[in-house]
């Protein structure tokens, strides 16, 4: 059903003409600055050094075939330690006082205003042999020799986890914030529990932000670049090291862009995968 | 490369060199207001701005803006740059491998056989400093570097000896930062080849060798700064590292040292981009830079490696800091050198070889 101009008004909504209007700046920036090139790069995987898909049977190989897996798999677990310790964070800041929820944002955000190196040195530090875990963990006599963190996937994870936390965290909060409070009290009056509540009501009704949180941190770690470098083993290898390695190193950019679009497709369609799994027209279709 | 040893007298010379750079600019023309410049950044830039940027914008007028970037953004910069036609750094910092190469012999100017664009070079009479198509900026190595407290009295020399963990235990850091080749070459070392019989390459013997020392690695440094940390957290004992880190390591007076023998060459140089927006200032830097003896000295002792200015600088370098800068004709001929020409194009096969074997 369309809405008239009159409607709209009345909803505080801006004649659409106007609405296009507002949006062309960014529209033509993101356009000309980010659309266009990145599709010029695109574009040359298929025509240079000769017209075909000469670079994507490259692509074909089982280094890239591993590191791709690699990295889909280090991006998942990324995701899943974020949701995890995400939710709980967002109940706190969508049930709380405006004092504690400002306080608990400040507290998520911090890593995002952080520079990545220094934020990575800050990890080396803390994960090395000799860092305040492992002479925290000996010292309480937990473990006898130094735990090899440092330069393993686990710190990639762990490290990445705690950068991506404000994505999984404010989406969350906000569906929860937007869920009506007579909900569950009306799910109380008819004898539900604490527990059903939260399985019935509260989780079905936050997973849009649950999946707007989990598609944005799943598909920024599957680019993250930095982190894995300076934390990561020598198998830690990310696609976008091995990008990296073609752009700055090996100037192969048609080869570059092959790997890029594989990956922007691979992305796409993990992206579809869990809108299907998690049936989210019907969910969000409670309006 | 030959590094004599001169007398050099300071001051005639430097007044010298003022007035070879404004006959130039007479010769040429007017140099133009501003000048770009890539640097590597950091303390590097700073110290670059102090002893020979300002210094030049006083006695030309030209502003010098540094632009720094890693060596990775700036081969892309520039590839960018050419492949739009607009080319906006006037000179660049790069491997000297890069300048002798000929495919990038399209986008740099040529100097002249004899470097005759560069008055100083031939008024100087510095060894080794004229590249044709670029000059020097530093002598400096990948050298193995260990912690001297860890081994005591019996210190490492050798790549066969970084090798050896039953004779020289302690975790390992290897470089892991897209250049495998050098690796490869550690690699051969060990397992005995001469380092004038290194290339070609073998490959899979190096590969070989190299799946001995893997389990004994705790760092693949991908940067410098990630190599120095390893060492000042003992979180490694024995790595090759570049020599301006090693220096720094040393002088900040941890019990690190490093040793010469069989260090890998890793010389950088300073060229002019072709379609450079200031070339008349870009040669007259270029010119510049190939004087100031004292600054150089100065400027050595606080970067931690030897500069372009590769002869007898004042004030002298004390035997200790020749020693630690690697500044004598010995240490630099005895340098492992690379066969370019066999590893260009094999670069993007090394690299592939490198990642399969790092990802098993």
């Amino acid at each position: 059903m369309s809405l008239t101009e009159l409607e709209r008004g009345m909803r505080g909504e801006l004649p659409k003409r106007l609405s296009l209007l507002m949006i062309m700046p960014t529209a033509a920036l993101l356009i000309g600055v980010i659309t266009l090139p990145t599709l010029l790069l695109l574009a040359t995987s298929f025509t240079s050094p000769e017209l075909g898909f000469k670079n994507y049977y490259k692509v074909n190989d089982p280094l890239y075939i591993l590191v791709l897996f690699r990295t889909m798999i280090i991006a998942g677990a990324t995701t899943f330690l974020a949701v995890c310790l995400g939710y709980p964070v967002a109940v706190l800041i969508a049930r709380s006082g405006k004092i504690v929820a400002a306080v608990a944002i400040a507290c998520v955000l911090v890593p995002l205003w952080t520079p990545v190196l220094i934020r990575s040195y800050a990890w080396i530090i803390f994960f090395q042999p000799n860092g305040l875990v492992n002479r925290y963990l000996i010292e309480s006599q937990l473990i006898s020799k130094p735990l090899r963190i440092l330069y393993t996937d686990a710190a990639v994870v762990i490290a990445l986890t705690h950068v991506m936390l404000p994505y999984m965290v404010l989406p969350i909060a906000n569906s929860l914030k937007a869920i009506s409070p007579d909900l569950p009290k009306a799910a109380q009056n008819l004898g539900a529990g604490a527990w059903s509540i939260f399985w019935r009501i509260t989780l079905p009704l936050s997973l849009p932000g649950i999946f707007a949180g989990c598609l944005m941190v799943f598909v920024l770690t599957l680019g993250a670049y930095v982190t894995p470098a300076l934390l990561g083993g020598p198998s830690t290898l990310m696609i976008s090291t091995l990008i990296g390695q073609q752009i700055t190193i090996l100037l192969d950019w048609p080869f570059a862009g092959a790997l890029s679009l594989v990956l922007v497709v691979l992305s796409l369609g993990i992206t579809a995968v869990f809108r299907r799994l998690l049936k989210l027209e019907r969910v969000v279709a409670y309006d | 490369m030959q590094i004599n040893r001169r007398n050099f007298i300071a001051a005639p010379l430097a007044l010298g060199a003022s007035s070879l750079v404004s006959k130039y600019a007479s010769a040429q023309g007017k140099l133009e207001d501003t000048l770009i410049i890539r640097t590597a950044g950091g303390e590097e830039e700073k110290l670059m701005i102090e002893y020979f940027f300002k210094p030049f914008s006083k006695e030309t007028g030209v502003n010098v803006i540094p632009v720094s970037s890693s060596y990775g953004e700036m081969v892309t910069k520039v590839k960018a740059m050419f492949a739009a036609k607009r080319i906006e750094w006037d000179i660049v910092l790069h491997q000297q491998s890069d300048i002798v190469l000929p495919a990038n012999q399209d986008i740099i100017v040529d100097l002249g056989k004899k470097c005759e664009a560069l008055p100083n070079v031939a008024s100087q009479n510095i060894p080794g400093a004229c590249l044709q198509y670029g000059v020097p900026y530093n002598y400096a190595a990948l050298v193995l570097t260990y912690n001297t407290k860890h081994f005591g009295a019996n210190l490492p020399k050798t790549y066969a000896d970084f090798w050896d963990v039953q004779k020289f235990p302690g975790a390992r850091g290897m470089n892991n930062d897209g250049s495998p080749w050098r690796n490869i070459m550690g690699a051969l070392l060990a397992d005995g080849v001469k380092p004038s019989e290194l290339f070609p390459l073998d490959v899979d013997r190096a590969f070989r060798k190299l799946n001995q020392i893997k389990p004994h690695v705790s760092v693949w440094w991908k940067v410098g700064g990630q190599g120095v940390e390893a060492f000042k957290s003992e979180t490694v004992v024995f790595s090759p590292l570049y020599t301006g880190q090693s220096f720094f390591l040393k002088r900040a007076g941890l019990p690190i040292d490093y040793t010469w023998n069989e260090g890998l060459m890793n010389r950088s140089g300073y060229s002019i981009l072709k379609g450079a927006p200031h070339p008349r200032a870009a040669a007259a830097f270029l010119n510049f830079w190939l004087s100031r003896s004292d600054e150089h000295g100065e400027f050595m002792k606080k970067a931690g490696f030897l500069t372009g200015y590769a002869k007898e600088v004042t004030p002298k370098l004390s035997p200790e800091e020749v020693h630690a800068l690697g500044a004598s004709a010995a240490i630099q001929d005895s340098l492992v050198k690379y066969d370019w020409d066999w590893l260009e194009p094999k670069k993007a096969s090394l690299i592939n070889d490198w990642n399969r074997w790092l990802a098993s």
